[in-house]
């Protein structure tokens, strides 16, 4: 069993203290710490996986590029045509791994790996957070390009990020970075947060 | 303060603003708006620097980009600047240049010899001179460095920093002047997404040197109206440095240069990453100057820099003026003059046949008009005080008639217009030469831009209005956007609209008396015309070869001036057409750009490149590691006590584990969780070895090889379930080896039902080795059953250790009782603590990748990357035995290939100084006997390298050719010193053969 | 800097992608049967063409999927990108 204070975000938070928060230019930096994230595979083609899926976390994974879907606890994205990445909240893991778990029992080829300790998100904040991210990442981040829903994996500051539009005119996005570069990717939002001009796209 | 140059009224500057800076070390005013060089022409001040090579007087002769030679050095300590162009520095209070290439001073230049001296200097006279003897040349170049060269960089650290963004747009408009304002404002009005970027510090281009009132509100209505799209942005003060592929833009955005000494929160600089749908090049045109003896004296200027700094910056930069020009732009630059107390002597233009509606306005305003003729001379010793004019023949060929003098304190040049296709060039396309304009005009395009204005040849302000509006919408159209009625862009209107007339004149004939005078071609690099001929006698004919041979086009302004001139020179003394020769390569960046804005914020220990922590990283900082860096990843290198060296360290280390218990972070070990029915039959593919019949639950080592059957990565790999595996990697390779699966899997053996995640950041790895590694685990998994029977050396158990759910490897790097744990990540400080707590009694000591390294190489295991180097096969470091005969794998085919069976390949040995003290360094040369004879043949070196305090002395590990039926031979390696350092050649495993003690 | 199509996640910047090279160079099946000379010439000779030629990319910063992309060596342009299920398309655009 987990003691719960032995627990140590990416970030360096403690379990239930308070999490890394900055503000600056309107803009809001906190971390996410302590979701739990699954790695999914399964074929796309596989009609018993996908009836299984729907049936056991009660929607569908996404079959598009470039997007998640929110249902219920969890969020569900996109991240190649037979892999998906779903972060549930730390209070509804039991049940996302029961789910899991009877979704790849018995199927050889049907898979979900715990990758809660691999990854941490961060989350900004802001009308203008597009524009401090932009200073890393070559994808375009306009609202028409970039609309509430999409997930992108691309490269921030040279650490490998999928971003998630989690609001429209992308006011909050959150970036899921993998624990060993999480300290760097804080560290360069912050200094690129220093800058004073931001714009909203 | 005393401009006694400046206008009373008119031009942009602000006069409610006086600024006062330092030229030289003499303060001087100006106004805010004026750039260093309108401020010092305010001020009578005409000599700015001296040339590069001849140390020649030189003013400023532009207004803009082309500027050559009134380079600046800004002294603002660690922020100072060489080279910036002093036509495009803006003053503020408290600013302090200097000329960058002149010593004591711009007027008394101890260097200015050379100029006596040139006859000796000419093109190819370094090459040719500094050649022999071959090793005087060490000596020669300090004395030709401290004489030439372009101004001082502070070796102070940058305290500035440097922005960089992406950004996305429909339209990238070029140059802010009339065509691109149109441009924009066609764009916008078609709803584009709009970016509009202009190197000055004000838009309005040439309607800036304008006369016209209209010209200017034209120029403020457009803003208002762009200014009111949310989708457009307008960049002042930003240079399009480069063109590339994918219509990728780099714009460097000058933020708080010309703010001075304000403080400020921005950065200094901004690089703008741009991706534009399409490109507006609206970067107008380049005057050229013209060729005749002494064209490089202060006072003579462009004609367009005299209007600009009459109309834009209320300067007048002479008193008495001549003008010689060979087109009709230069009229209208005649009647600012006039119209602006400057006086016009004469204006001598090469043409017979003249329309410009302004000849007779001018002669009847008693200019002396002269057709037919040019300037042969200038004369003058730090300025320009007089010319000579003579009539040019019928061909162009020659002189006649005799030299009429005309004094003058400037001589306005024009010698045509040159549009600025950097750009387009730079984006790909080919310029073309137009033969009735005498000027390179845009080719067809390569990528999605088009030029339009003066940027396109068009050197009509009227039409390059409406072009660039057309240019605008059809850009935007292009870009996707609807575009529906739009209306019509407000005209300009021009009261002296003439056409673009010119006679080509490259250079003005050679006459009697100033034959022996040179005639500049690109004032920044001295080459004169007589360096053109030279190098065309010497066999020079490509336009690339003369450029290296008399550096025409090099240095800050890329021969912006020159490079026309001098291609159409070479073209002349070739008897070819300018086509034929054609032009240098343009290539970014168009100005140039500090290195501070290239870096960006992407520098430091903490920016240039990650830097990756294990779990357990503030653990080590508390217990005084010192680090290395693998990869991006801080692993600890040794734990000194206070007062140890890192060999005593590193000893002590080493005897821990050998005979208590140490403890080291192994996290960053690449990991990857292979799943699916086919991951077996999978990793037959990408071992050597065979993994058919692993037990569950059991772990083996495997060797991963390249095609070309070098080893590439090792690791243990586990078996979690029937379709389950766990892979480890080395640190440096987790990228490279998931990659390679990958790429396998996804495009040779797609039907191949396997799936792969990377799991490195998931699991934090605390291995445990010594003889008291098995009491440490029972404390901390009171659960397991650690007996040798229960958990066998190269098995792995699921438990719970320190109440975390844990997988435990008993696998060994370093010949001890081994167990590997891993737990997640967020748990992996605690479970360490934990896990040294109950090491304590036990003796526990936490060790690095110093020691590890030294335990490994006394088992002569191998670390791929350091005893391999991508050369060697498995049969070359002794490990024949893990590559099965039964099934294929990858690279296991070129194991048989000729050159893979070779005998006297080298092998994977050990090394045995005789001197037990002596440490080998690592990479040290192995030969069979010390000898003077060279080269010396090389028989291997060394890979690794340690003092081994369990076997109290040092050990090596190296390649060898033919090493394996060598045992016992005495060969020598020679250091850097010269020294030789005899050795024997030994098995490569030094303690524990039998490999017992990780068995018990 | 290049945009490439990655065929499932769009255009992307080229530092999102690594190049694997020449495309449709099949692994000999049994390898052991091969002479030297023949081994060699699937391990080390390309055609290394001028013009369009197919190539094997990899989105690495993105989705990890290698696909075949045309690309031209003259222009450096890219054409179709394609997975691997698909049919080689043609040459240029
Ligand atoms: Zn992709």
């Amino acid at each position: 069993m987990f003691e719960m204070a032995a627990m140590r975000s990416p970030l360096n938070s403690l379990h239930g203290e308070d999490v890394p928060h900055v503000e600056f230019n309107g803009i809001t930096l906190t971390e996410l710490p302590f979701l739990r994230h699954y790695n999914v595979r399964f074929q796309p083609d596989d009609q018993q996986a996908s009836s299984r899926f729907r049936q056991l976390l009660g929607f569908d994974a996404p079959q598009g590029p470039n997007i998640f879907v929110v249902h219920e606890d969890n969020l569900c994205a996109w991240l190649g045509p037979d892999e998906w990445l779903i972060v549930t909240p730390f209070h509804a893991k039991d049940s996302l791994d029961y789910a899991l778990n009877e979704f790849a029992y018995g199927d050889d080829f049907v898979t979900r790996v715990d990758i809660s300790a691999a990854q941490t998100i961060i989350r900004a904040t802001g009308p203008k957070a597009a524009d401090l991210l932009g200073r890393g990442v070559s994808y375009d981040l306009h609202p028409r390009n970039f609309q509430a829903g999409s997930c992108i994996q691309t490269v921030l500051a040279r650490a490998s990020v999928t971003l998630f539009a989690q609001s429209a005119a992308a006011v909050t996005i959150d970036i899921v970075v993998r624990r060993s570069f999480a300290e760097h990717l804080w560290n360069w939002l912050v200094d690129a947060g220093q800058e004073s001009e931001f714009h909203s796209l | 303060m005393n401009q006694k140059n400046r206008l009373p009224t008119g031009g942009q500057i602000d006069r409610s603003q006086p600024v006062s800076f330092q030229f030289n070390g003499r303060t001087y005013g100006g106004y805010t708006g004026d750039t260093v060089a309108s401020a010092l022409l305010a001020n009578d001040v005409k000599l700015v620097a001296r040339s590069l090579k001849y140390h020649r007087p030189r003013g400023i002769m532009g207004s803009g980009a082309e500027e050559p030679s009134a380079l600046l050095q800004v002294n603002r300590g660690a922020r100072s600047i060489p080279n910036l162009r002093a036509t495009q520095t803006e003053i503020y209070d408290g600013l302090k240049v200097s000329s960058v290439n002149c010593w004591p001073s711009v007027s008394l230049d101890a260097l200015s010899l050379m100029n006596w001296l040139s006859p000796f200097l000419q093109a190819g006279f370094y090459y040719k001179t500094f050649m022999y003897p071959r090793k005087g040349w060490m000596f020669y170049e300090k004395v030709i460095r401290r004489a030439a060269g372009f101004g001082k960089v502070s070796s102070e650290p940058d305290p500035d920093r440097y922005d960089k963004i992406n950004a996305w747009c429909d339209v990238l408009v070029v140059g802010g002047g009339p065509t691109g304002l149109a441009a924009a404002l066609g764009a916008a009005r078609a709803g584009a997404r709009v970016m509009l970027a202009d190197e000055g510090q004000q838009f309005g281009g040439g309607f800036l040197r304008t006369e016209s009132e209209d010209n200017l509100q034209w120029v403020s209505d457009v803003l208002r109206e762009l200014e009111e799209f949310s989708e457009v942005r307008l960049f002042k003060r930003t240079t399009v440095a480069g063109y590339y592929d994918g219509n990728f833009l780099v714009l460097n955005e000058r933020l708080t240069d010309h703010l001075g000494n304000a403080t400020t929160r921005n950065a200094r600089e901004k690089i703008w990453r741009v991706r534009a749908k399409q490109v507006v090049l609206s970067t107008g045109a380049i005057e050229r100057p013209l060729v005749f003896a002494s064209n490089d004296l202060p006072g003579v200027m462009l004609s367009s820099a005299v209007s600009d700094y009459i109309n834009r910056y209320a300067v007048k930069p002479g008193q008495n003026a001549v003008i010689f020009t060979n087109n009709d732009t230069a009229y209208r630059s005649a009647l600012h003059m006039l119209d602006n107390g400057v006086g016009v002597g004469a204006l001598v233009d090469a043409r017979t046949e003249i329309s410009d509606p302004l000849f007779d306005k001018l002669a009847h305003r008693g200019v002396k008009m002269m057709k037919g003729s040019v300037v042969v001379r200038a004369q003058g010793k730090k300025s320009v005080s007089a010319v000579e004019v003579m009539r040019l023949s019928a061909d162009g060929k020659s002189l006649e008639g005799t030299p009429e003098k005309f004094d003058c304190d400037l001589l306005a040049v024009s010698g045509g217009w040159s549009p600025a296709v950097h750009l387009h060039a730079q984006s790909g396309a080919k310029p073309v030469f137009d033969d009735e304009k005498a000027c390179f005009v845009p080719g067809p395009a390569f990528q999605n831009e088009i030029s339009v204005g003066a940027a396109s040849g068009n050197f009509s302000a009227e039409k390059a209005v409406s072009d660039g509006y057309q240019a605008g919408i059809s850009a935007a159209h292009s870009a996707g956007c609807q575009v529906v009625d739009l209306p019509v862009i407000q005209e300009v209107s021009d009261a002296y609209t003439s056409e673009y007339a010119i006679r080509p004149l490259w250079q003005v004939p050679g006459s009697g008396s100033s034959d022996r005078l040179k005639r500049f071609v690109d004032f920044q690099n001295d080459t004169t015309v007589k360096d053109i001929k030279i190098a065309v006698q010497e066999g020079y004919q490509s336009i690339e070869h003369l450029k290296r041979y008399t550096l025409l086009g090099f240095g800050t302004d890329q021969g912006k001036l020159g490079n026309i001139n001098g291609m159409a020179i070479l073209s002349e003394e070739l008897g070819q057409d300018l086509i034929q020769t054609g032009t240098t390569t343009f290539r970014p960046f168009y100005t140039p750009v500090t290195f501070g804005a290239i870096a960006g914020r992407e520098i430091g220990p903490t920016f240039f490149d990650p830097v990756r922590k294990t779990a357990m990283h503030d653990w080590h900082v508390e217990h005084g590691a010192e680090f290395e860096n693998v990869g991006q990843w801080k692993r600890p290198w040794y734990y000194p006590k206070s007062g140890e060296t890192m060999d005593q360290a590193v000893n002590r280390e080493c005897l821990a584990v050998r005979k208590q218990v140490g403890v080291i972070d192994a996290s960053t070990l690449g990991k990857i969780e292979i799943y699916g029915p086919d991951a077996a039959e999978f990793l037959n593919y990408v071992y050597t070895n065979s993994w058919s019949n692993l037990p569950v639950g059991s772990c083996r080592y495997g060797l991963m090889l390249g095609e070309d059957g070098m080893i590439m990565d090792d690791g243990v790999t586990a078996k979690l379930g029937d379709n389950h595996f766990y892979m480890t990697t080395t640190t440096g390779g987790a990228a490279a080896v998931l990659s390679w699966m990958e790429r396998w899997r996804q495009t040779e053996w797609p039907s191949m039902r396997v799936y792969f995640t990377s799991v490195t950041d998931q699991w934090a790895v605390i291995s445990i080795a010594g003889p008291k590694a098995r009491e440490i685990l029972t404390k901390v998994a009171p659960t397991l059953d650690a007996s040798n029977d229960q958990f066998p050396f190269m098995t792995f158990r699921d438990s719970v250790v320190a109440s975390v759910e844990a997988r435990i490897f008993r696998v060994s790097f370093s010949g001890e009782l081994s167990y590997e744990i891993n737990v997640p990540s967020d748990c992996g400080k605690d479970v360490w603590e934990k896990v040294f707590e109950a090491g304590m009694e036990f003796g526990i000591t936490p060790y690095g990748t110093e020691t590890m390294h030294v335990l490994r190489a006394e088992k002569g295991f191998i670390i791929v990357g350091q005893d391999t180097d991508g050369s060697m096969t498995p049969v070359d470091m002794g490990m024949s035995w893990i590559v099965s005969k039964n099934k294929d794998c990858l690279g296991k085919r070129s194991l048989s290939r000729s050159d893979c069976i070779r005998e006297d390949r080298k092998q994977f040995v050990g090394l045995l100084t005789e001197d037990p003290n002596k440490v080998l360094p690592e990479g040290a040369q192995l030969v069979e006997l010390p000898t003077d004879a060279r080269p010396t043949p090389m028989i291997g070196h060394v890979t690794s390298s340690y003092f081994s305090a369990s076997l109290g002395r040092s050990i090596a590990l190296a390649v060898v050719k033919g090493g394996k039926s060598r045992m016992g031979a005495r060969i020598h390696s020679i250091l850097m010193t010269g020294e030789s350092v005899p050795v024997s050649i030994c098995n490569p495993i030094f303690y524990d053969r039998e490999g017992e003690r990780q068995n018990v | 800097m290049l945009l490439i199509r990655c065929p499932w996640c769009g255009l992307r910047e080229q530092a999102e992608f690594s190049c694997g090279g020449e495309a449709h160079i099949v692994r000999p099946l049994k390898p052991d049967e091969l002479t030297d000379e023949q081994w060699a010439d699937y391990l080390f000779m390309r055609d290394n063409t001028k013009g369009w030629q197919t190539e094997q990319w990899v989105h690495s910063g993105g989705c990890r999927r290698w696909f075949n992309a045309q690309r031209d060596t003259v222009t450096y342009k890219f054409g179709i990108s394609y997975k691997h299920t698909d049919p080689k398309p043609e040459d240029g655009d």
